[in-house]
Parts: C-alpha cells; structure tokens; sequence
C-alpha cells in the first residue's frame, strides 16, 4: 500500500513533469474549461434570477446541482486522465513493458497521469460548492455524509466506466468515441434529472445511469431521496465496477500485444 | 466543375467509411440538442413568458439553431492544420486545381451531410415530444434569414480557417480551437438566445463576429425582422471583410515561413 | 527455472464483414497458430538463444513467459509462478528488454527512469546506489543519464535501457532484439556487455535477434523455433556437428599460384591471391587434405565450420521441404 501511495505520487510528479513541456497549451485548455465553466455559471444564474424555479429547485439548489456535476466531472478528469492516452500505448506495443513492472497495471494507465492544472480548478469549485450548499440550506449532517458518500459512489462508477474504456481499448479501436459520448452524456447531468420527461428521465437516471452519478448526490443532500433510490445507486455501482472488473481481465486474455 | 463534384464525390464516400464516425459525431450533438431541449421545457414550467421568449417561440429558438448550426458551422477546415503540420498541404499546392477549390468543395459535401442529419434529428425530436412550432415565415424574413445565413456561413468557413493557419507555426492546434468552439458554443447563441443576457454585455458581443454565426440567422425567424437589421448586416460584412483580409494574410506569411523550413 | 509443457498460443483477428451490425454482434474471427505444441526447459544460469524467421513465435514464447500474453493451451511455470497470473513476486524477478519498445520516461532523463524503477522494485537505498553505478560503469553512460530520454541516440537509449531493466538484479532476464537498428560500434559494446554482465551475476537469459553473431557469441544454447514449432533445441556446438555437412579450408600462400591444381576444380571454390577457400564435404576433409598440402605452397592452412548462418538456413530449408 505504501509503495502504491509512493508510485501514485512518482507518476504525478512526472506526469506534471512532462506536462509542462508543452505549455501554451495546457494553459489555454484550462483558461477553456474555465471559460465554459463560468459562462454556463452565468446563463443559469440570469436564467434562474428570472424564473425563479427550475423544476421545483431554487436558484442555490440548481447550481448546488450544476456544480457538484463540474466536481464529479473534474475529478473523474483529473484522476483518470491517462486513459485518453491508452490507445497509443497499445497502438505501439509500449503498453507490454507496463505489464512486466511489479505494479497494478492500473496504477500506470488508470491513475497514473494526474492532470495538475485540473487540480489546480478544484480550488475554486470547492470554495463554489461549499458557499452555495451553505446559501442553498435544507440539509442536515446526516445528509451531508450520505451526500458525500454518494459523491464517492459517483467517482467509483466513473472509475469502473474508466476501467471499461481501458478494456475496449485492448479489444477495438473505437476508444474515442465511447469516451466523447460518454463526456456528452454526462454533462445532461449538469442540471436536475427531473427536467427531463419520461422515459428519458428513467432511462437517464437508472439505466445510463447519468442520474445516479450526478443527480442523486444533490437528491441526498436535500433530503429528497428515498432509501430505494439510494440502495440502488450503491448496488448498481457495486454491480458496474464487477462487470467492468471482468471484461478487463477478459481483455488482458485476449492482449495481442502487437505494434512495433 | 466537374473536379469540384468530383471532390464532393469523394468527400462524401470518405464519410462512409468514417460512417460511424460521422454518426456518433451527429448523436453527441443530439445529446446536446436534448440537454437544451429540456433545459429550457423545465424553465418555462408554470411560466408564459421568459425575457421577450414565449416558451413556444424560445423552443422554436432552440430547434432552429440545430439545423442553422449544421449549416454555418459543420466544417472539415480543421483539417487544414493537420494537413498543414505533415506537410501534406504541398501535394495539393502542386496540383493545378486552387487549393480553395478543394477546401470549397469538401465544404459543401460536409455541410451537405450535416443538414440532412440535422433535418433527421429535428424530426426524431418532433416525434418523440410534439412540441409547438411558431416561425415568422414571411417572404421578406425568409429572405433575409437566408442572406444571414450565407454570411454566417462565410464568417465561419474563415474563423475556423484562420484557426487551422496557426500550424504555421506551432502544432499545438487544439488549444485556440477549444476556445474559440467554447465561444462558439455560448456567444453564437447555440444555448440561448443572446438578448437575454445583460443588455451592455449584449451590445458588446454584437459587435464580435460571433452572433452573426447562429443567433441572428435564427432570432430572425422567430422574431422578424428588427428595425437594425441594416446596421446589423453592416457590422457582419465587415467582419467578412476582416477576416478574409486576415486569412490572406495570414495565408501568405505561412506560406513564406513553410518554405523557409523546406518542410 | 522455466518449464514449457505443450504450449499454444492461437490469435484471432477480426474479420470484418462489412456490416457494422454484425460485426458488433456476432464477429468473426480468423484463427492463427502462433505457437503449435511446444515443449521445453530452462535451467538456471543457462544462456538460451532463440533463433528462427520472422512470425514463427520467438516473441510470443518469450511474452507468454514474461506473463505478458496468455496461453491459449498448455502448462508454463516460471520460477515456480504461472506467469499470467502477474504475481508482484514474480514480476520482480524478471526483466524484459525489448529492441523496439521503449520503456523510459520519453520527456525526462534516464536517472528519473531509474528512480522510478527503485521505487517499482523496491530497491533498497544503498544497493540501489551502488548497482547504478557499476551499470552505469559497465556501460559507459555518466555522460547522458541527465539528459531527456528522447534527445539519446538509439544506441545509448539502448544502453540506459538496459540499465533500467537491470537495477533489480532479475533472475530471468529476455532480450528481445536488443540489438536491432544499431550501428556496429553499439552492437559491439551491447553484445559484450550482455557477456559480461551474464557471467559476472549467472542471470539466466533468453535472447531472440536477427544477427546470428550475437546469438553466437552469447548462447551456448539453442532453441529454433518455425511455424510455432521447435525444430532443435540443444547446444550450438551440437548443432554445428550435427548439421554442419562442409568444411571450409583456407589456405593463405607467399607466392601466386601458376596454375590451380586440377582435383581443385571439383569443390566450390575461390582464389584471389594470396587466399585459397575451398569449401568439401565434411566426410572427404581427410582424402583432400593431404593432397592439398602436397600441391599447393601454402604459408598458412585454417580448416574452419561452415557459417552458423548458412547452417540455419540449411535447416530451415530442409523442414520446409520436407513438410
């Protein structure tokens, strides 16, 4: 455990190393996300200044919702960022001589590129969530842990999600497009699952399960879920992160380990 | 003419094998038409009017701009700046046909595309949630919607060109085009309507070439024509001026500095 | 140490059928046989060279022991592990070189690589200290380990490669083409390295490379491997007596000949003043020799083997020919 500890921060250090090579362009991708994060900030603030309500939320509950999507979104970005460069190590074989290391491959290709200047906007998201949690009100400390507990249920499914990337990426070539999709398809999260009609907001929230990774957090923390509601996320999380555990090992089985 | 069709040919048979590709591509721009979508159904619950928007008119809004979109912005010029980094960029100065053929023609395939999916789409969503309709659909709007369009339409073809330019000379491309899709994304009006942000901030940004991409085409349809519209096509005009000015420019000094490096 | 019992390996590739549909739900696949029931044992301490064409399966023995691809059949023990199962135990004991690959930190200098393996390996801070440093030693390398991988030359990449890959003191180290693409001077130095470093700390070795001359100035054995199949497997001086079917005389004279003795002309032979080659069967080596010494004035006689290489390809040939 400790070696792990010692290896997870190594690959930090030498990831941000290696980050800083190309500069301008990691500064304008964060002045980007920036950007697209405030402006968005702004329109729901207006929007909601106006209307008041948007499907029974009030302004604070709404952007409690939007960022603690910004935040589950960030933090999946920043832990799992190596996985949008596993193709190319499969591509060229290199992916082989991370086998051979004495480590949890997940160690190198899963968590082993932390992106600093994402760590950097947590900063600020933080400070964001804790004051409008605060302005937002009608929560207790017993939400307040199930919300939190829920936040960590969130991460660990975008985990097993990025486990399944991973495992795609040993078995076809179409990585890409199952990470993009899966970036859309969680910013539909950036606002309350009720606004959307049924069956989409069933679908959405159990199934895809958009809902219970950004939605049903925010639900905790209102006092607004029920104890089924909360089980299922739990399980079905639970559930995902041994499916995907499975297909890795069965992707890892059919490794070909071509390329050179 | 017949090598241009022959590019729009070809362009298009390259879609089909990048098919699917191209259909994700088209489903995550759906994802978003019904994140918008619904976004701005929960807004209007229990209310009529929201800033000058009628719900009806605001849905109408959204709607519009997706097929707007895919005309103005659908574009392979992002190509141009690989092109431009491995040096391929030559095996097309060499042949006789003008590199702005080629670009122009794999333009129109790729727009082509784009509006027929988008036309799907807006049915798909028709379909599903029946919501009302309500466009100003008169001789005069129709006309000048179609003209704001053409402009938009160079506006875009240009910024997105400019930004492909920028291989002369660094390869780290992406960056300023994430950006400039970041702006594209809220300035041109692909969430809201513009006027419903502050009024200063409104003016400010109707000077920047962006609104006249998406948002005015649009708000045309939904809201007629306003009494500034001259004035409005005349900032928009000068802009493509500007712009095509620049990528002229821009055009020529990277074209020296390429053949500075013997790439 | 190593022990391979009816090893298979199939691959599959997708064929694709033309309909995304289908080939999403019911794909098919095209099996190929990289590895066809093969057998055999590795003892400490040995040097094992593994010769054979591109595609017979060199590599893939050599990844399936590494525990890098899985055995489709067959039963292989490693140091007393099933490789595949990636115990932490086992991947400490082994290292894996591979020619093409690269397995350094590609923006950073190689001392940040070596670090990194410290910690990986669990490597102690003083045995770390001083197994660098007789590495960097062995191999020359103070003068770039500072410097960003990816700024070396290939041949000192290779080096602090092997450095990196080195550090744990592996058991069983593989070397796969660890000389490819190198010019002469870099073969040379890695080849001697891998000599001296083998029988200074007895690693058990497994080499695959294209230039038999590594092959033969590092391994005492051999495996060869075509079409999946061992086709021998024994000592290289076993296969030189076995399979060596000519002799090559060299005959070096002081004064050109005036005419070529006429029994010469029977043999393959080459004269260009002042060097002799004649090239005779094995079995008429003592018919000929005398009547060679006899007719020609000779300052310097060499009998020597035929070229490893032409061996090789003489037995390929043959199994080819005859299946």
């Amino acid at each position: 455990m400790k070696k792990n500890f010692k290896l997870f921060w190594l690959f930090s250090t030498y990831s941000i190393k290696s980050a800083f090579q190309q500069r301008l362009g990691v500064v304008l991708f964060t002045l980007g996300k920036l950007l697209r994060f405030v402006v968005f900030f702004i329109f729901v603030y207006q929007l909601l200044s106006k209307t008041r309500f948007l499907a029974g939320y009030n302004i604070n509950q709404t952007i409690v919702f939007y960022l603690t999507y910004t935040m589950i979104d960030n933090l999946g970005q920043l832990l799992f960022r190596e996985v949008y460069r596993f193709r190319p190590l499969i591509v060229s074989g290199d992916f082989s001589g991370i086998l051979i290391k004495p480590y949890h491959p997940f160690m190198r290709i899963l968590i082993g590129g932390i992106d600093v200047l994402d760590v950097i906007l947590t900063l600020p998201y933080t400070i964001l969530l804790v004051y409008f949690i605060q302005k937002a009100g009608g929560f207790t400390f017993l939400t307040a842990i199930i919300y939190i507990g829920l936040i960590i249920n969130s991460l660990v499914l975008t985990m097993a999600f990025h486990i399944l990337v991973l495992s795609l990426g040993i078995l076809t070539t179409e990585v890409d497009h199952a990470t993009l999709i899966y970036r859309d398809l969680s910013r539909m999260g950036s606002v309350p699952m009720d606004i959307y009609k049924e069956p989409l907001r069933t679908l959405l929230t159990f199934v895809i399960p958009i809902g219970i990774m950004m939605s049903i957090p925010v639900k905790g923390l209102f006092g607004i879920l029920t104890w089924n509601v909360f089980l299922y996320s739990v399980a079905f999380c639970i559930i995902f992160l041994i499916g995907s555990l499975t297909i890795w090992k069965k992707a890892l089985m059919r490794y070909q380990s071509w390329g050179g | 003419m017949s090598t241009f069709i022959n590019i729009i040919d070809v362009t298009i048979n390259q879609y089909f094998i990048y098919r699917l590709s191209f259909v994700l591509w088209r489903f995550r721009n759906f994802l978003n038409l019904l994140l918008i979508y619904f976004l701005w159904s929960g807004v209007f619950v229990g209310k009529s009017q929201i800033f000058s928007y009628t719900q009806t008119q605001l849905i109408s809004y959204i709607l519009i701009v997706n097929i707007t979109g895919a005309v103005v912005l659908s574009t392979r010029t992002h190509e141009v700046a690989g092109e431009i980094l491995s040096g391929d960029i030559i095996n097309y100065l060499l042949k006789p046909l003008g590199y702005s053929t080629y670009l122009l023609a794999k333009e129109l395939a790729d727009k082509f595309l784009n509006i027929i999916f988008s036309m799907g789409e807006l049915l798909i969503l028709l379909v599903l949630f029946h919501p009302t309709l309500a466009i100003v659909a008169t001789p005069q709007t129709g006309a000048l919607f179609f003209i704001f369009l053409v402009v938009g339409l160079i506006l875009s073809f240009h910024l997105s060109l400019l930004l492909s330019l920028v291989a002369f000379w660094t390869p780290e491309v992406w960056a300023p085009r994430f950006i400039y899709m970041v702006f594209v994304t809220f300035l041109a009006g692909n969430f809201f309507p513009l006027d419903i942000l502050p009024k200063q901030l409104f003016e400010f940004f109707m000077f920047t070439p962006f609104p006249y991409l998406i948002y005015i085409p649009s708000k045309i349809l939904i809201h007629g024509t306003g009494t500034n519209v001259g004035s409005m096509l005349l900032i928009a005009l000068s802009w493509c001026l500007i712009l095509h000015f620049m990528v002229r420019v821009v055009w020529n000094k990277g074209m020296k500095e390429f053949s500075f490096f013997g790439r | 140490m190593i022990t391979v019992k009816d090893l298979v390996k199939t691959y599959e590739t997708p064929i694709k059928s033309g309909s995304i549909l289908r080939d999403i739900i019911d794909r098919q696949y095209k099996k190929n046989i990289a590895l066809n029931h093969i057998s055999f044992e590795i003892d400490e301490n040995e040097f094992v060279g593994f010769i054979g064409p591109n595609g017979a399966g060199k590599t893939t023995t050599m990844k399936i022991l590494s525990g890098i691809l899985y055995p489709t059949e067959g039963s292989t023990k490693v140091l007393g592990y099933t490789p595949f199962e990636k115990n932490n135990k086992f991947l400490k004991q082994i290292a894996f070189v591979m020619g093409q690959k690269n397995q350094m930190l590609w923006e950073l200098p190689a001392i940040d690589t070596f670090y990194l393996n410290k910690e990986i390996y669990e490597i102690g801070d003083a045995s770390f200290k001083q197994r660098l440093q007789e590495m960097v030693e062995l191999l020359a390398c103070e003068s770039f380990i500072d410097q960003p991988v990816k700024t070396l030359s290939l041949g000192q990449r290779m080096r602090v490669e092997l450095i990196a890959s080195l550090l744990h003191k592996p058991k069983i180290l593989f070397l796969d083409e660890p000389t490819i693409g190198l010019d002469i001077f870099a073969q040379a130095a890695i080849i001697k390295f891998l000599k001296e470093y083998q029988s200074r700390y007895k690693t058990t070795v497994m080499l695959t490379s294209h230039y038999m001359q590594d092959v033969q100035r590092l391994a005492k054995r051999i495996i060869m491997i075509d079409h999946g199949t061992i086709i021998f497997d024994g000592m290289l001086k076993d296969l030189i007596r076995d399979y060596s079917e000519e002799k090559i005389i060299n005959i070096i004279m002081d004064e050109p000949l005036e005419k070529l003795p006429a029994f010469i002309s029977h043999y393959r032979h080459a004269y260009t003043f002042p060097q002799l080659k004649i090239t005779i069967q094995k079995s008429q080596l003592h018919k000929i020799l005398p009547q060679i010494l006899e007719s020609v004035a000779y300052n310097d006689v060499t009998i020597e083997d035929e070229h490893i290489e032409d061996i090789i390809k003489k037995i390929f040939k043959k199994k080819n020919t005859s299946s």
